[in-house]
């Protein structure tokens, strides 16, 4: 049985403060402007197999929005007036299958439940978990695309917008910060994993009573947990001398249910979730910094403005007509589209 | 013969250990080393504890596990009783900055306190990190002694 947490809503922190970029020694900046100017996160290019699945796949979810599709041989794309989720055909797409990586989406409240239920009795596997930011400790309904896109479902009045949040993993969240903080100007509305409460909350989950998504805990036994007890002095020692001493030996690794480190961010109404990677992925070559899948951002500054703003940092980055590319330190791609069209230049 | 070189790190605990890594780089202009610690790293995730340094100074932060109650809100100074302080020393001329540094973030703290003039120690002010850790920074009366060098494996 499944149900909602009993766990508080915590706080929400530090909002509006950034931290400095890695390993600088400058210290904080609180409030200092970021040189990118980002708006929103405004759209997903994602990767596909089937386009034509892919579009039977999402139309009873966007059909709740004012949009319009467009398809090509090699292209499906969705757009709002406001937001856009793209489709781009690969033979083998990939969806980070079984990681956090996840795309939300507003449906109405009212026909939730029954839009999940429709997909599970299409055959879709469907999943009711929960996650650790305020707005999500009820659990709410997760699906794959045809082609291994995590979808999670949004239950919200407020059908101004599409895209109601999207996680992306890394390894490093210093440097990654780097560009979606210290750069774009992303600003920490939530974090977990850092906090006492977090770590007792985890336990929750280990006894089977927490539906929390898998991506947002972690068994993750420290070498200390392996050690067995001296029965006679008392000592701790490693579970290789139990039968010497006389003690039981572990029957198996012990289960230490720990929470996974996420971090929240906002840019004005939109929200990006950075999860501690919870497998080793493959990265795509290093010196590729327009790829997919992507996050799409929009900036008040025209495209010379942006490149000027990147030019002096380590972040990788090229450019097309009023588009700049990017790349965090652990291979997510984003794009940022500037309002005017400019010159063309090449980062 | 000493075989022991110098502290090596400190661990610190705190209900928020997030939190104690900004307060440390807000107030103490610390040195991020890592917000996730890859270097316990599981099989799924790293560890959520940062690392951090002052000067040469490394420490570790961990959320507080024992569910320990912080102390008062109104004590400011510790290391008095079985709890623990850490001081840092600044220069004299630095000293007012770093008050002044205090008082812009609101941190409340004790101080500055004068010490005994034949003593090492000329001012301090003592305050809390946001895990109720307990803290000095102060200037040395002799800051200006030149000691020489000794190397410590000749020590």
């Amino acid at each position: 049985m499944t149900k909602a947490s009993t766990h508080p809503p915590l706080p929400l922190g530090e909002a509006g403060r950034r931290p400095a970029g890695p390993r600088t020694g400058e210290g904080w900046r609180p409030n200092e402007p970021a040189p990118v100017q980002v708006q929103r996160l405004s759209g997903i290019v994602l990767e596909a197999a089937d386009l034509a699945a892919t579009r039977a796949f999402y139309e009873p979810i966007f059909t709740h929005h004012s949009g319009t599709w467009e398809q090509s041989a090699n292209r499906l794309l969705f757009s709002t007036p406001t937001e856009s989720v793209e489709f781009v055909r690969h033979a083998r797409p990939r969806t980070y299958q079984g990681g956090g990586y996840h795309q939300a989406y507003r449906v109405p409240a009212a026909k939730l439940k029954q839009l999940a239920q429709s997909y599970a009795s299409a055959g879709s596997a469907l999943e009711w978990w929960r996650e650790d930011h305020p707005d999500e400790r009820v659990p709410s309904p997760y699906l794959e695309d045809p082609s291994g896109n995590r979808v999670q479902l949004v239950a919200s009045d407020q059908n101004g917008r599409l895209i109601d949040h999207v996680a992306v993993e890394v390894y490093e969240f210093d440097y990654c910060e780097y560009l979606w903080v210290t750069t774009l100007g992303g600003n920490v509305q939530y974090y977990h994993g850092w906090r006492r409460e977090d770590q007792i909350e985890a336990k929750q989950w280990a006894s089977g009573d927490d539906p929390c998504a898998p991506w947002t805990r972690k068994d993750n036994p420290s070498y200390r947990d392996f050690l067995i007890v001296d029965p006679v002095t008392g000592e701790e020692r490693p579970a290789r001398f139990a039968g010497e001493v006389g003690a039981e030996r572990p029957s198996g690794p012990p289960k230490v249910p720990r929470p996974n480190g996420q971090v929240f961010y906002t840019y004005g109404d939109s929200r990006l979730a950075l999860i501690s990677a919870t497998r080793v992925w493959q990265e795509q070559p290093e010196e590729i910094v327009k790829s997919t899948p992507r996050l799409v951002f929009d900036v008040a500054q025209d495209a010379d403005a942006v490149a000027e703003a990147l030019a002096p940092t380590p972040i990788p980055w090229e450019r097309e007509g009023n588009t700049i590319y990017v790349r965090d330190a652990d291979g997510n791609f984003a794009e940022l589209r500037s309002p005017s069209p400019s010159g063309r230049g090449q980062g | 013969m000493a075989e022991i070189e110098s502290i090596a790190h400190s661990g610190i605990e705190g209900p928020d250990s997030r939190s104690l890594e900004t307060f440390y780089e807000q107030i103490f202009g610390a040195t991020r080393v890592e917000t996730v610690s890859g270097s316990y790293e599981g099989n799924r995730g790293g560890n959520p504890h940062p690392c951090g340094v002052i000067g040469d100074y490394l420490y570790v932060m961990f959320p507080d596990r024992s569910d320990t109650a912080l102390p008062p809100e109104d004590q400011l100074r510790g290391g008095i009783d079985r709890d623990v302080r850490h001081a840092f020393m600044v220069t004299r001329d630095r000293f007012p900055e770093f008050v002044e540094r205090l008082q812009r973030e609101e941190v409340p703290f004790e101080g500055p306190v004068t010490h005994p003039e034949k003593g090492p120690l000329g001012q301090s002010v003592y305050f809390k990190d946001t895990g109720g850790n307990f803290f000095e920074v102060c200037w040395r009366r002799d800051e200006d002694v030149e000691y020489a060098p000794v190397p410590v494996s000749q020590g």
